[in-house]
């Protein structure tokens, strides 16, 4: 077992932290957790959209990683390897959500209160920073409604900052598709946020 | 007229390089006069680009307090069933 102190862990590189873990040095969890808790937290609410089930799902991708410790190999980066985990997890809670959805708003046709209520919006909004919070919380609203292909790759690359290898490698798929699934799903948001939009914000 | 195919790789190459402003100058400036011939390509691009923007302006989610201390305690059980294990199998 190694002797290296909690200060010595902290200097490591995630990868040489993971192998500290793998040989029995369990301060090293600690120190993946601090690392990632955020990044993982970021990501996975664009799942959950909210912060209970985030969480669950962040220790879940946490204790995951250390189940699994001994299948990870140094080739591949810990973020990356660890974002693959969160993915898959995300992936089957989501369609797990998205079966009960689809049962929950079900509308009853006999019944003649269950319909969709149209609300006109005719306010013209002026002000700036509201426009652009408006943009933002039509943004949040246009990524839920994009397919699954299509938000995984555009949450990886816009809001975890990722590279193109590494989105590549975490959903298994070529990286010419990744790009062109990027591309597409901005199209797409952008469609979908265009009533929102200034036309001279182009 | 140049016709944007979806799955074409070098435009998809430049539409991302040009969305993420990681162009050159030179390369900018071609690909924008290839943007300039085709619609098809000019939307994609300067969808790209905006949007990637607009995401730069989406909150940023945190773990709340006390998570660590939560994730500490079930490491701690998840040590625990550990050693039953290895207990166990000795």
């Amino acid at each position: 077992m190694s002797t290296l102190t909690i200060a010595n862990l902290q200097q490591l590189s995630d990868e040489d932290v993971m192998e500290q873990l793998q040989s029995g040095v369990v301060q090293a969890f600690d120190i993946i957790v601090k690392r990632y808790k955020d990044r993982l937290h970021n990501f996975l609410f664009r799942y959950t959209h909210n912060h209970e089930d985030c969480e669950d799902l962040v220790q879940e991708t946490f204790l995951r990683v250390y189940r699994s410790r001994h299948s990870y190999e140094r080739i591949a980066k810990l973020s990356t390897w660890m974002y693959t985990i969160a993915l898959n997890l995300a992936k089957t809670m989501y369609k797990k959500k998205q079966r009960m959805t689809t049962i929950s708003m079900h509308a009853d046709e006999s019944d003649p209160d269950d319909r969709e209520i149209m609300i006109p919006d005719t306010v013209v909004l002026q002000d700036e920073k509201l426009h652009q919070k408006m943009c933002v919380g039509e943004l949040e609203k246009a990524l839920k409604e994009l397919n699954e292909e299509f938000r995984e790759v555009i949450i990886l690359r816009d809001i975890q900052q990722l590279t193109y290898e590494e989105i590549s490698e975490i959903t298994d798929t070529a990286m010419g598709t990744v790009k062109s699934r990027i591309n597409r799903a901005r199209v797409q948001l952008q469609e979908k946020i265009g009533n929102y939009v200034k036309s001279e914000t182009f | 007229m140049f016709i944007y195919q979806t799955q074409d790789e070098i435009i998809d190459d430049f539409i991302a390089g040009f969305s993420d402003c990681t162009l050159s100058l030179p390369e900018q400036k071609a690909f924008m006069e290839v943007m300039d011939c085709n619609p098809a390509i000019n939307k994609h691009a300067r969808a790209g680009k905006f949007i990637s923007r607009l995401f730069k302006q989406l909150p940023i989610y945190r773990a709340r307090d006390g998570f660590e201390e939560k994730m500490a305690a079930s490491f701690a059980l998840e040590l625990k069933k550990d050693s039953r294990v290895a207990e166990t199998t000795a």
